[in-house]
């Protein structure tokens, strides 16, 4: 089935709930495809951040990821197995969002470890999109966003995010030439 | 000798070590302050001011004399359905002096009421030492731990150095180490073997050596070590003047340092001991010197399942 919304460019919103009425939860998931580089494949994370208004995170136990795999109200949770050709994926239950949740971002770093560094210019491919946690139908998808990235190692993709009584996405597409670490300023994290 | 806890008399001085926690106020007879409550007569539980005696294991008992003096029971009991504390109470209400057997549910309340601690009051709290981003923390005998968070245990690379100088002799690090799976090795450098598990093309542990002895952890991995200590020896087999500084780093720039100059004697020093506790790491000063090689290290520290070529040398 095709989405509502396919190739959505950078910028570019749409409210989820004016287009499915009586919506209740989301999957976001991030297809990457980083071909022969399985130490970028390896070191790929993805990460949601749960903003406030001011747009910075409410805590740090609202950074989800591999370590931390929900909010504390589990309004937002990390699969620890994506489904349908997503790399990674969370679910999002929109009801059980705190009321001072405004944004909900969702980001793709490349870890640092010890081993050799990559960046997410070597990436084939990456896509974002949002579906229906009620039957998986695909609401939208972003256009490719591999293409305009080059030493950047953090990515914020897109974000899911309050519009008076309406759930928006929108595509972000922006990069971090100093990653997580750049990530984690903007959002006013402790690394 | 210590005798087997399975034929040792039974200890009837601890009843509350039966419980698996506390109860809410310790000395409290639980049904009496209830029929208390349901019955409209209290308020609120009612502590007793002196410690309750020892349970004995034998329900039955016979009634014997008090212990204590106690207050006598309220003469008139308006029993209700739901009250505990019924007619048929075992306690002879014409007794003066109420018996009192250490199971006796009905034991009679203070005249004075007093509000039992919060909950949280009689909870110990043990608080987490952290540490920001940027700032540093330096480990003693009193506080040797801190624990990372969940994003300071699972972002970017731990970096554990020790900064010392020719002065110490030849300080060298290495690790014993236990992964989720229950793999246990030693992480050592100086026997080539740099990478923790071996061989790996993806390893969870690195040892380096830049500037100082380095060990590194790769965080985005970090659900899959269970626990690792860092020791430090000489690789020559010759006395170290202990001293130079073990500095912790996360990824964020947050540090521990643990001044080594408190390590006295020994061949070899145990200085850090880090276990992952549902995804945050928690770091521990050991400073603990011992005689002997990693082999006694790691048995010491319970890792048990190497085997060893020699008081050095683990076998794959």
């Amino acid at each position: 089935m095709e989405p509502i919304l396919a190739d959505m460019k950078r910028g570019a919103n749409v409210s989820l709930t004016r287009e499915v009425p009586g919506l209740r939860g989301l999957v976001v998931g991030i297809r990457w495809n980083a071909g022969s580089e399985t130490a970028l494949a390896d070191n790929m994370t993805m990460a949601t951040i749960l903003c406030g208004t001011d747009g910075r995170a409410l805590s740090e136990q609202h950074f989800v990821f591999f370590n931390q795999l929900a909010s504390p109200e589990l309004s937002v949770q990390q699969l620890e197995q994506a489904r349908g050709g997503d790399q990674e994926q969370i679910e999002i239950d929109l009801d059980a969002v705190p009321a001072q949740v405004a944004r909900i971002v969702v980001v793709a770093y490349v870890n640092e470890g010890p081993a050799q560094k990559r960046t997410l210019g070597q990436l084939r491919s990456c896509v974002v999109r949002v579906l229906n946690q009620d039957g998986n139908a695909e609401l939208v998808r972003s256009e490719e966003l591999a293409n305009s990235l080059h030493s950047e190692t953090a990515l914020a993709l897109g974000e899911v995010y309050r519009h008076n009584t309406e759930w928006k996405f929108k595509v972000l597409g922006q990069g971090y030439s100093k990653g997580i670490a750049g990530i984690a300023a903007d959002y006013g994290l402790t690394l | 000798m210590i005798a087997d806890p399975r034929f040792a008399p039974k200890r009837t001085d601890l009843p509350w070590l039966r419980r698996r926690r506390l109860p809410k106020s310790a000395q409290q007879p639980p049904a009496r302050g209830l029929g208390e409550f349901l019955a409209g007569r209290s308020t609120h539980q009612q502590p007793e001011p002196t410690p309750a005696p020892a349970m004995p294991p034998t329900p039955a008992a016979p009634p014997t004399p008090a212990a204590r003096p106690t207050p006598a029971r309220p003469p008139a009991v308006v029993s209700s359905s739901l009250d505990l504390d019924g007619p048929a109470a075992p306690a002879p209400p014409a007794t003066p002096a109420p018996v009192s057997s250490s199971l006796d549910l009905d034991e009679p309340a203070p005249p004075q009421a007093r509000p039992a601690p919060a909950r949280e009051e009689l909870r110990r709290k043990r608080v987490d030492v952290r540490v920001g981003n940027g700032e540093r923390f330096i480990t003693s005998p009193t506080e040797p731990t801190v624990t990372l968070t969940a994003l300071q245990s699972g972002i970017g690379t731990l970096t554990i150095e020790a900064a010392a100088s020719a002065e110490v002799g030849d300080l060298r690090l290495g690790c014993a180490y236990e992964l989720a799976d229950g793999f246990e090795l030693t992480m050592q450098m100086t026997q080539g073997n740099r990478f923790a598990p071996p061989h790996s093309k993806r390893p969870i542990v690195v040892g380096g050596h830049d500037r100082f002895e380095r060990v590194q952890l790769d965080l985005r991995q970090c659900r899959a070590l269970k626990r690792l200590i860092v020791y430090a020896f000489s690789e020559k087999r010759q006395p170290l003047r202990w001293g130079g500084t073990l500095i912790t780093t996360t990824h964020g720039g947050a540090r521990i340092e643990t001044p080594l100059d408190v390590l006295a004697g020994g061949d070899i020093a145990v200085l850090m001991s880090i276990y992952q506790v549902r995804g945050e790491l928690v770091v521990r000063a050991e400073m603990q010197t011992l005689f002997g090689d990693v082999r006694e290290v790691a048995r010491a520290y319970g890792y048990d399942r190497i085997n060893w070529l020699d008081g050095r040398t683990p076998v794959e």
